[in-house]
């Protein structure tokens, strides 16, 4: 079996944007998810 | 019978012996070591019993249950016919996805958010696969739908690798839903090899927070636009995922609820377990390439739980209250099993430390992640 290394290091380029995406997607979703919290503030009991 | 010679009788009721190859042979035991892995093991029973199954039955020589030549033409099978109709436009995964969006409380999400960055930290193991399939000499289509493995979930899994066209999407399946199932036996010596016991024993205070009825109908419907406006190839997914969950919040759609988390989930695990066979013939199984995709999940899983036990340990500089690293490895999309492995490691170091809802957070957190991380594969690659 022959190892690609050049097709390994072309590859890295998927590993920064993916996990670059994959945070901002996520931190998005914990802004609006603090946003929701603010503005529909459980009824204390 | 009369006129018929024994001999010729013979001969046509057992012609098909002579069809029958070693290949077919092995492909039997691999699926009998499924049944067996479903029945006695109870390792994902729902799916790996119809795979099993569906595996000894296509890989049995002419019975055209998969589409074959006979005669003058192609004769369609129903296996094939199922996979076409069921998985080859995705349908099964994404109806799946309603059961599982039904079943899941995100509750403890809510209550603390911070717990999604554990998420996004355990889908390393997708990217760096992607590379290691690379080096392996993967094409560029089939090492991301290889890579996927590490979003430790199985539609997801199918979904992008039928979208992708891989070549390999039946040991994809397998690999993916087998390591689920191995979580408990995967996860806990990453975690050791990457904590110190002092590590370990961190405790974490748990405050129950309440959240509003609001924010939770609301949740499943922004995740939705949010996802599906920036990583717009896991709007189906991230869709059908949050309207299960819709339908279990909504208040109002109890028993539809109810349906999605059983039948309506079972019924299409088996179906999907079932097509998936149609690509579990001994031609395209047996081959080099299924047992370095079986090495490659296994790196997934290894580097997705490497990812989230990093990310925290790297948090830990930066923040006062310390976080239990190992819940950076509850991050995968395996739940609850990945929760339940951290709450029990936790014990064994120390009885009174109580990781579950913290690991449950981070745990449901990686199942929205890993559904990001497919939709960005396919952005990137697609």
């Amino acid at each position: 079996m022959n190892l690609d290394f050049a097709a390994f290091v072309d590859s890295l380029q998927y590993m920064g944007k993916g996990m670059l995406g994959v945070f901002l997607v996520i931190i998005i979703i914990i802004l609006s998810i603090y946003l929701m919290n603010f503005i529909f503030k459980p009824r204390s009991k | 019978m009369k006129g018929l010679n024994p001999m010729d009788f013979v001969d046509f009721l057992f012609s098909n012996v002579f069809n029958i190859t070693w290949q077919h042979v092995v492909m039997w035991c691999i699926g009998g070591i499924l049944i067996y892995l479903a029945i006695a093991k109870k390792m994902e029973p729902t799916l790996l019993l119809p795979i099993g199954f569906g595996t000894i039955l296509v890989n049995i020589p002419l019975t055209g249950v998969i589409t074959q030549e006979y005669m003058h033409g192609d004769e369609i099978g129903v296996i094939s016919l199922l996979f076409d109709s069921g998985i080859g436009n995705e349908l099964f995964p994404l109806l799946l996805f309603i059961g599982i969006g039904a079943m899941i409380d995100f509750e403890p999400l809510l209550t603390n958010p911070k717990l999604f960055l554990f998420g996004a930290a355990a889908q390393f193991g997708i990217f760096f696969t992607l590379s290691m399939a690379r080096l392996f000499g993967f094409e560029l289509h089939d090492a991301a739908s290889i890579s996927i493995i590490g979003a430790a979930d199985g539609p997801t899994s199918i979904f992008v690798a039928n979208t992708l066209n891989s070549n390999y999407i039946g040991a994809i399946t397998v690999a993916a839903y087998s390591y689920m199932a191995l979580v408990p036996i995967v996860q806990p010596p990453v975690i050791r090899l990457m904590t110190t016991k002092k590590e370990r024993r961190i405790r974490m205070e748990y405050k129950p927070g309440t959240v509003s009825k609001q924010t939770k109908i609301l949740f499943p419907i922004i995740i939705t636009a949010v996802v599906s406006i920036v990583s717009y190839r896991s709007a189906a997914l991230i869709g059908f995922l949050m309207f299960g969950n819709l339908l279990r919040e909504c208040g109002v759609l109890n028993s539809l609820s109810e349906t999605a988390q059983n039948v309506l989930a079972n019924l299409i695990t088996l179906l999907l377990g079932i097509s998936i066979t149609a690509h579990m013939t001994a031609e395209e199984f047996l081959r080099v390439d299924t047992l370095l995709i079986l090495a490659l999940g296994l790196i997934a899983f290894v580097f997705d739980t490497f990812g989230g036990v990093l990310f925290a340990k790297v948090l830990n500089l930066f923040v006062k209250k310390k976080v239990n690293p190992m819940i950076g490895a509850a991050g995968i999309s395996a739940f609850p099993m990945s929760a339940r492995v951290i709450q029990k490691m936790g014990q064994k170091e120390d009885p009174q430390n109580f990781l579950l809802m913290h690991a449950v957070g981070a745990n449901v957190s990686g199942q929205i992640a890993s559904v990001i991380a497919g939709g960005i594969i396919l952005n990137l690659i697609h």
